[in-house]
């Protein structure tokens, strides 16, 4: 898959993807600056790669004063040449581009994923050095086995990624952001060009973004929210027909402002297009274009995308509340353990479910990751609710340590504030520890 | 001055005027708490807005939010949370009848400005009726909250900001702000209510601790 990576190098609006439908429908963003277009089926409609490369670059520069792009067979090694060689088309064997590149180029060979684990790759650059190899096509002679041995999983995604055997797939582009702009003004405006200049590079997004949907514009709102006072002042153009003149579109605004009264200064604008498709499209009633489980999918790739932990709860048959669950990105099973109670002729054999009070268990609603290990004086002013435990946790006699903390009396405490807490205490050391709040 | 007494001139006595029963509120969600659904405009959290809830972890403001959840999955649509350092326990929202495969849950981002990206995906997603974000402060900007809530506006979700530091001064882009204390909430601010509004915080603590029993909650009040 021949991608192209445009490299920004200052963050952008994940709606920027759509100006470049023009090039290819397989469009993706990558948060903060990146942005991923598989040309292999399109490239030859712009005379080839060279010009494509060419046509993104120059639309590219609309929105961000010095744009990078590059060619690869994949994401993650057009990622690396967006950054390291600028401009550079791999050939399809691209372990030839990595010649002379620095280690620190392996951090860019990201793709449509980013690192899981960053400090491991700085380990393996950390290794790669002490042997003597300081350039990044000298990893190319390890095999997969030498990589797998050291580090794991990890290493084998270098290596795969390395070799182009990475398999990311750039989805086509479904469009969802709405066409606003926003701008909020340190100094508020009161002068008519200055206001016309601050809204032109809103507009200019705008119209490239309706461009690449193949869309046009029916109608142009402008808000104007005033500096002092809540007052706004509200504009509207709607041209006879349905277009992307922007020069149309800003003449008749242009227009609309002169009438405007700007004597109190404008200290944010919101502008807002309503689209209409180029032709008049016959849509099914029965199927709808946009389902709940696709809307999910695209918001956990998204989340994947930028390094966020996102998904479900799942809960989990541990006694200790901090492991008792985990997130998933599938949907989560039911959490109902029961005794397994088996029959056998005349035989009846019960096994216990673990972690089946669990479900059960008084637990407050905000859980601290790691519980906070509380002050003698903290503990003075704590008021415990009860005089008996509300529930006791303890691990098997032979596990019991103190650094691991599975001894554990639990309390319901009230702070001095009024706060109340989930308090507990180690039964080896006698100290008592805050973790979670019924909030 | 009683306005009963005044008498309608005759233009005026023509004009059919609305009585408050025939007036359509606008649209919010059902919190649970009794006291403090019929006392705002929106007869529950606000659509379409950005809320605020603010005091220190402890005092109930979690346990609103989640009551609203409540209602929220009873109409078969989702909610979504994002984490800070003490996150949500599924244990506890699985005894509370919250539905965790409709709930979906955010870790806290580990950049300050991934957390106003995040937000602008969740909402614009249009999946979510009701979403709580749970911050140790306040970090989000005057321009950032402002295009938020018209975000909030156009995708009609209910976004509540739940924070453990006490604001001073509360800003005008929050339509309901509650302060959550010791002994009692006060509705700091509500769109076209009445404010400041106190009601006893007990309402909300016995639902946070259903098994503790009732005579030891005394101690709480």
């Amino acid at each position: 898959m021949r991608t192209l990576c445009l490299n920004f190098q200052s963050p952008q609006e994940s709606s920027l993807a759509e100006v470049f439908l023009v090039l290819s429908p397989r469009v993706q963003y990558r948060y903060p600056q990146w942005i991923f277009i598989d040309i292999e089926s399109t490239a030859h409609l712009f005379g080839g790669e060279a010009s494509c490369l060419h046509k993104a670059l120059e639309m590219a520069k609309k929105f961000s004063s010095e744009p990078l792009a590059a060619i690869a067979q994949t994401p993650a090694a057009a990622e690396l040449f967006a950054k390291w060689r600028p401009g550079f088309m791999a050939p399809l064997k691209e372990s030839e581009g990595y010649k002379g590149l620095s280690l620190d180029a392996l951090k860019d060979l990201q793709g449509l994923e980013t690192w899981k684990k960053p400090s491991t790759l700085d380990h393996m650059i950390q290794v790669f050095h002490s042997l003597g190899i300081h350039s990044v096509d000298g990893i190319l002679n390890f095999r997969i086995t030498s990589l797998r041995e050291r580090w794991g999983e990890f290493g084998v995604l270098l290596w795969n990624r390395l070799h182009a055997q990475d398999n990311q797939v750039i989805s086509p582009l479904n469009p969802r952001d709405p066409l606003v702009g926003y701008a909020y003004f340190d100094d508020p405006l009161a002068h008519i060009h200055l206001l016309m200049n601050a809204l032109e590079s809103h507009l200019e997004f705008l119209f490239a973004r309706l461009l690449g949907l193949g869309r046009f514009a029916q109608k142009l709102e402008l808000i104007l929210h005033c500096e002092y006072s809540d007052k706004s002042h509200f504009i509207q153009i709607e041209p006879i027909s349905p277009s992307r003149d922007q020069k149309l579109f800003k003449d008749l605004l242009e227009k609309k402002l002169a009438q405007t009264n700007l004597e109190n200064p404008i200290r944010d604008i919101e502008i807002t297009i309503y689209d209409v498709p180029e032709k008049v499209q016959q849509m099914d009633f029965f199927e709808t274009r946009d389902r709940d489980g696709d809307r999910w999918r695209r918001l956990i790739s998204f989340a994947k995308q930028a390094d966020c932990q996102m998904g479900f709860f799942q809960m989990q048959a541990s006694l200790l509340p901090e492991k008792s669950f985990q997130l998933v990105t599938d949907w989560p099973q039911d959490f109902n353990p029961k005794d397994l109670i088996e029959w056998n002729e005349e035989a009846l054999q019960i096994k216990y479910a673990h972690g089946k009070a669990v479900a059960s268990s008084p637990r407050p609603s905000l859980l601290l990751g790691t519980p906070r290990p509380l002050k003698p004086k903290e503990v003075q002013n704590l008021k415990i609710l009860s005089a008996f435990p509300s529930e006791r946790i303890e691990a098997e006699w032979w596990k019991q340590e103190e650094k691991t903390c599975q001894n554990r009396d639990y309390y319901f405490a009230l702070s001095l504030e009024g706060q109340m807490l989930w308090v507990f205490k180690d039964r080896l050391n006698s100290q008592f520890y805050l973790h979670g709040y019924f909030d | 001055m009683d306005t009963r007494k005044i008498a309608l001139s005759p233009e005026l006595s023509s004009i059919s005027f609305l009585t408050p029963e025939q007036l359509t509120p606008p649209a919010g969600l059902p919190t649970g708490v009794d006291v403090l659904d019929r006392f705002l405009l929106w007869k529950g959290l606000p659509l379409g807005e950005l809320s605020l809830f603010h005091g220190l972890p402890g005092t109930g403001a979690s346990s609103v939010w989640l009551r609203c959840v409540q209602n929220v999955h009873q109409q078969k649509k989702w909610a979504a949370w994002i984490n800070s350092d003490a996150q949500l326990l599924p244990s506890h929202l699985n005894q509370h009848q919250i539905d965790l495969k409709k709930l979906l849950v955010v870790q806290e981002p580990s950049a300050k400005e991934k957390l106003f990206w995040i937000l602008q995906e969740l909402i614009s997603s249009s999946l979510f009726e009701v979403i709580g974000c749970q911050l140790s402060e306040m970090a989000l900007k005057n321009h950032q909250l402002q295009k938020l809530k018209r975000l909030c506006r156009a995708f009609q979700v209910s976004l509540v900001f739940i924070t453990r530091k006490a604001l001073p001064t509360i800003n005008p882009l929050f339509a309901l702000a509650i302060q959550f204390k010791r002994d009692f909430i006060r509705v700091e601010r509500a769109l076209h209510r009445p404010t400041p509004f106190s009601f006893s915080g007990e309402l909300i603590h016995a639902h946070a601790l259903p098994q503790f029993p009732k005579p030891s909650r005394k101690l709480l009040g």
